[in-house]
């Protein structure tokens, strides 16, 4: 067992990069801690990680993304993005999904990271791979996302090149930031 | 995944995704159905994978199938409004696969091409 202590904060092509240099060098991941990686040995480059940020989604949906992975054949760790030692702690996240918006240490507080292995199979890992999906990555898009919105009026708008939201007086903006504000409507 | 499905274009990816789904498919082997149809030309991501699925399921053009056990695999198979969606797509590649035949055929036999540009590059005599 070799143990490593590093910390990479959010830095998440860092981490994903230092963990395949770890596999070329015949170490392959096995546990992590706070600031702990242990690693057993493994062939040199068997390996390839990818690091993703998933503090945005609620508990259910970001285990059911890691079991998703895990079904598709890799490995999966939880990894925190804070260094504090805490208990009992809530932390308000405005951006986050409905569900992922106070995030504690019984959620998705320390779990604000997923390391992702996979086989090297020659090919770079990418766990995202169309263009819509990587602009959409760390913003979620409420109103696109929610069922049935495109035919209730929720339809994508903004503001016009006069400056203007593209909405009417009589449709309600559903962005997470509005860019109506709701007591001076256009 | 922003398909204009009024309009009836879906992206390739959603196209696929409901392709493979024709028959039960959990997640993994829908990637290896994406790469080995196309031939390694479009690899399909796990996470994007995940959020397409998510979105047909919001949509109602796939579901899962079976009982989510814990020990199972998680399988998705499409709806009768997927198979239509498809067979829509379908027919609107047709559409424009005939009309892109038809107009490549014709240039080809030197028909109805009315050159804008001389050899030059540079805009053609113009009447009048």
């Amino acid at each position: 067992m070799e143990k490593r202590y590093r910390y990479f904060w959010t830095l998440l092509g860092l981490q994903a990069r230092w963990l395949d240099k770890m596999s070329d060098g015949g170490l392959r991941l096995v546990r992590t801690e706070k600031l702990l990686y242990e690693f057993e040995p493994c062939d040199p480059g068997e390996y390839r990680y990818c690091v993703e940020f998933v503090a945005h989604l609620s508990r259910d949906r970001a285990e059911d993304y890691a079991r998703f992975l895990e079904d598709c054949g890799y490995r999966v760790w939880f990894k925190n993005a804070n260094l504090d030692w805490n208990v009992g702690k809530v932390e308000a996240r405005p951006w986050a999904e409905p569900g992922g918006r106070l995030a504690s240490n019984a959620t998705t507080y320390n779990r604000e990271l997923l390391i992702v292995e996979k086989k090297n199979d020659g090919k770079p890992f990418q766990l995202h791979s169309s263009n819509e999906d990587k602009a959409r990555y760390y913003i979620p898009d409420p109103v696109s996302d929610r069922p049935g919105q495109a035919e209730a009026g929720g339809r994508p708008h903004g503001v016009s090149r006069a400056g203007l939201c593209s909405l009417t007086a009589a449709e309600k903006c559903q962005n997470p930031v509005p860019c109506v504000p709701e007591e001076n409507p256009v | 995944m922003r398909d204009n499905a009024k309009g009836g274009a879906l992206t390739e990816v959603t196209f696929y995704i409901l392709l493979a789904l024709h028959r039960p498919r959990h997640g993994y082997a829908v990637m290896q159905f994406v790469e080995e149809k196309t031939g390694g030309r479009l690899t399909l991501g796990a996470g994007t994978l995940y959020g397409a699925l998510n979105a047909l399921q919001e949509k109602g053009w796939i579901a899962p199938v079976g009982a989510a056990d814990a020990g199972r695999k998680k399988e998705f198979a499409v709806t009768p409004l997927g198979r239509e969606m498809a067979a829509r797509e379908l027919a609107r590649l047709k559409e424009l696969a005939d009309t892109a035949e038809e107009i490549l055929e014709e240039a080809r036999n030197g028909e109805a091409i009315p050159l804008l540009l001389d050899a030059a590059g540079a805009p053609g005599p113009v009447a009048g």
